[in-house]
């Protein structure tokens, strides 16, 4: 029984990948879990493993191809099998203008009988940098509503968007996409997108073009900030025991490779802060709440085009040691260009840390689908006063960022002021 | 109101040709002495006689040719063809003199002929006489073809085609004669070229014709368990075909499915989607789906031959999965 490798759908907001380059040939043999080629998304290339053994009977998507998410790219089978009536939706190659001109595209596969191709009118196409899936319907609707068909998530099949979804679209933005599963895309900060502009050439009036990861660093915020009502608390942090006590277990555990850095006590306050207040671990849903079982702690990673943020998985269990090891090793991968899909997208909460900057507060975007995130500042000696007496400590702000429609303000701060607890009483990170 | 089965709402159609119009007389394989291969003509030979109940040999191209010969000089014969795949034997008769007589003769000739023949598949009569080519003789211009799938329809559109110059193509379901409806005492009579909504509905059509009729219908009733309201249209007459009946039902709906017995390749659902898309593009929540059965001649064993035959499974799973429903 053959069967059809799709696209796969790499975090939420992923519409089409480029199949970047076959890892086998029609013909070989090919293993369950075994990589058969390389995906480019918006962020990254990653490997991508078939879920089913047998013989690679026909490679549909070229090299260089788009397809958009749900599409069959190849056919496994067993040796010498049929592939004729594979059912195959409509390939395209990359946009003018718009992908790398150096890949070598391919002219479209025909389309089967039963599956017509789709066309997208002008408008629809230009409204974001994928291509839609709509139904003629959909678009008059949507033009006479005159809706932004990206703005919907299509829910006929390969993602089409249909009457309903047109229907059922509701302008307010309260019209959240279900994530399959969590993000892939970026949690930006204002600051980095000011950083990257403090070109002194800016004064040019060429217009430079759009890289694909700033388009999607463009697309999520926007999402974000129109679907999700922000709010903030924020909050001064005494760090001076924690300070102390990361440099005590530095000095004691040099020879062991152990170097702790700050970041590295907040996220594990942060993930101690989460088990107790775990709706600031959920997703907001139209249906309901969804919990997640694990703690999976994003960290905003700037890069050169813009900034990435990876999460390290299943760290709710994990010590401080561990955590620590953790960071470090999402690092190293990130740099290298080895993370995998879940790594990339599969965030609970996020934490950006300007920290390295001598900045002293900021506020961050919320990462859909997530619901919080921690912006935190540099730490830096200041007064602190006890009991009407002045002492010169180590403090750091920190600004929670939440989702409107699942927490409220008061537990926002009760959830800060946790953080803030525990980063105070450090030694309670060490059990 | 009496209910009747299809077989006897044709036997009384032919019962009233032959009764009020001297012009009528019948002729096919078997239709006297035995009745009718579907004894629709039983008795029929006692009461009428030799002369109007005519057995002939099997000889599809001679008592074909004798109908249209016998329609030229004013005759209104009713010739029956025991199965639409005998047509083969016959199709110079049928396409190169019935269909084009009048035209080639510009008006001087009439064809007043009404071929009867049963079609369809179903009956484990394996791949020569399991076949229906309706949809070939609505390609050919000058042929009128219906497809009745109630015995209401069928005797009101006998009727019609009694009054009709044109030859004609009235293809019987082999397995609708056991369909009973209801069929009113009083005279009444059903245009040709007016489709039937068999039931209406909002959310997605289902165009059907013949005993395709019936999984239209049921595919609704599965369809409307899971709140999915469909308008099912019995199509009646594949030529004239009444297409604006479908595209006000596909402008309601958005979504249109067609359901047709025989193969997809050069099946007669291609020509309606077509005229469909072209007719309705804009209106369109999803693709014009098609369901035929498989290009496959058609298998002897019943549990193959059950699969080949488009089900109401299997509409209703095609219209859940290409409208997304």
């Amino acid at each position: 029984m053959a069967t059809e490798l799709k696209m796969p759908q790499m975090g939420y907001d992923m519409e089409e990948g480029t199949v970047v380059r076959w890892l086998k040939e029609e013909g070989s043999a090919v293993n369950r879990n075994e990589a058969v080629a390389e995906i480019e998304t918006d962020k990254a290339i990653v490997e991508f493993e078939s879920d089913s053994e047998g013989v690679l009977l026909k490679i549909i998507a070229p090299e260089g191809t788009v397809v958009p998410v749900g599409q069959t790219i190849a056919v496994i089978g067993d040796e010498g099998e049929e592939t004729d009536n594979i059912s195959i939706l409509d390939l395209r190659p990359p946009e003018e203008g718009k992908s790398d001109p150096t890949k070598n595209a391919t002219p479209p596969t025909e389309p089967q009988e039963s599956t017509p191709a789709l066309s997208v009118t002008k408008e629809a196409s230009e409204v974001s940098t994928g291509r839609i899936l709509s139904t003629p319907i959909a678009r008059r609707m949507a033009e006479e509503r005159n809706i932004d068909l990206s703005y919907i998530s299509g829910s006929g099949p390969g993602g089409r968007i249909t009457k309903n979804d047109v229907e059922n679209y509701k302008p307010d933005n309260s019209n959240v996409e279900k994530p399959a599963e969590p993000s892939i895309s970026v949690a930006p900060t204002s600051t980095t997108i000011v950083v990257s502009n403090t070109d002194s050439h800016s004064e040019t009036s060429e217009k430079q073009p759009i890289s694909k990861m700033r388009q999607q660093i463009a697309r999520v915020t926007v999402k974000s900030k129109t679907e999700k009502p922000h709010f903030y608390v924020s909050a001064d942090i005494n760090m001076t025991n924690a300070m102390s006590i990361r440099k005590q277990i530095n000095e004691q555990l040099k020879d062991d490779g152990v170097r702790l850095t700050v970041n590295d006590l907040i996220v594990k306050a942060c993930i101690q802060a989460l088990t107790k207040y775990p709706k600031f671990n959920a997703y907001y849903e139209e249906d309901g709440i969804q919990y997640n079982d694990k703690i999976n702690i994003a960290v905003a990673i700037a890069e050169e085009e813009g900034l990435i943020v990876p999460a390290i998985l299943d760290c709710g269990e994990k010590s401080l040691r561990q955590v620590s090891q953790m960071i470090k090793d999402l690092a190293d991968r990130s740099s290298n260009g080895t993370l995998s899909p879940q790594e990339y997208s599969g965030g609970t909460f996020a934490i950006s840390n300007l920290g390295m900057f001598d900045v002293s507060s900021f506020v961050a975007i919320i990462h859909p689908p997530q619901s919080a995130v921690l912006a935190v500042g540099t730490v830096s000696e200041k007064p602190i006063v006890t009991d009407g007496e002045i002492t010169v400590g180590q403090v750091m702000t920190a600004t929670i960022s939440a989702d409107h429609r699942i927490v409220d303000g008061a537990e926002g701060a009760q959830f800060l002021i946790e953080v803030k607890r525990l980063l105070q009483s450090p030694t309670s990170l060490l059990v | 109101m009496a209910e009747m089965l299809l077989r006897d709402a044709m036997s009384k159609a032919l019962r009233e040709a032959l009764d009020e119009d001297d012009r009528s007389f019948l002729m096919g394989e078997d239709i006297g002495a035995y009745g009718g291969a579907y004894a629709v003509t039983k008795g029929f030979l006692e009461k009428y006689g030799e002369e109007r109940v005519r057995d002939t040999p099997i000889s599809e191209s001679v008592f074909v040719g004798a109908g249209v010969g016998s329609a030229i000089i004013g005759m209104r014969p009713i010739v029956e063809v025991m199965t639409i795949n005998f047509t083969l034997v016959a199709m110079d008769q049928i396409i190169n003199h019935a269909a084009k007589l009048s035209y080639m003769s510009n008006g001087q000739m009439q064809v007043p002929l009404i071929i009867r023949t049963v079609t369809g598949g179903g009956g484990q009569l394996a791949a020569t006489h399991s076949q229906s080519f309706e949809n070939w003789f609505a390609s050919v211009p000058g042929l009128r073809v219906v497809v009745p799938a109630t015995p209401y329809d069928a005797l009101g559109m006998f009727r019609s085609c009694r009054k009709n110059n044109n030859p004609i193509i009235f293809a019987e379901h082999a397995l609708l004669y056991r369909v009973r409806g209801e069929v009113p005492e009083e005279y009444y009579e059903i245009p040709l070229g007016k489709a039937r909504i068999a039931k209406p509905g909002t959310d997605v059509t289902l165009v059907a014709y013949s005993g395709m009729v019936r999984v239209a219908e049921e595919a609704a009733a599965k369809l409307g368990e899971d709140n999915i309201s469909s308008e099912v249209i019995d199509l009646r007459c594949l030529s004239p075909l009444d297409l604006d009946t479908v595209i006000e039902s596909v402008k309601k709906t958005n979504r249109v499915a067609i359901v047709e017995e025989t193969w997809k390749t050069g099946g007669f659902s291609g020509t309606i989607a077509s005229d469909i898309q072209e007719a309705a593009f804009d209106e369109l929540d999803g693709p014009v789906i098609r369901i035929n059965g498989p290009d496959v001649p058609a298998p002897y064993a019943r549990n193959i031959e059950q699969l080949m035959i488009p089900s109401s499974d299997w509409v209703v799973k095609s219209v859940k999965y290409n409208f997304g429903l």
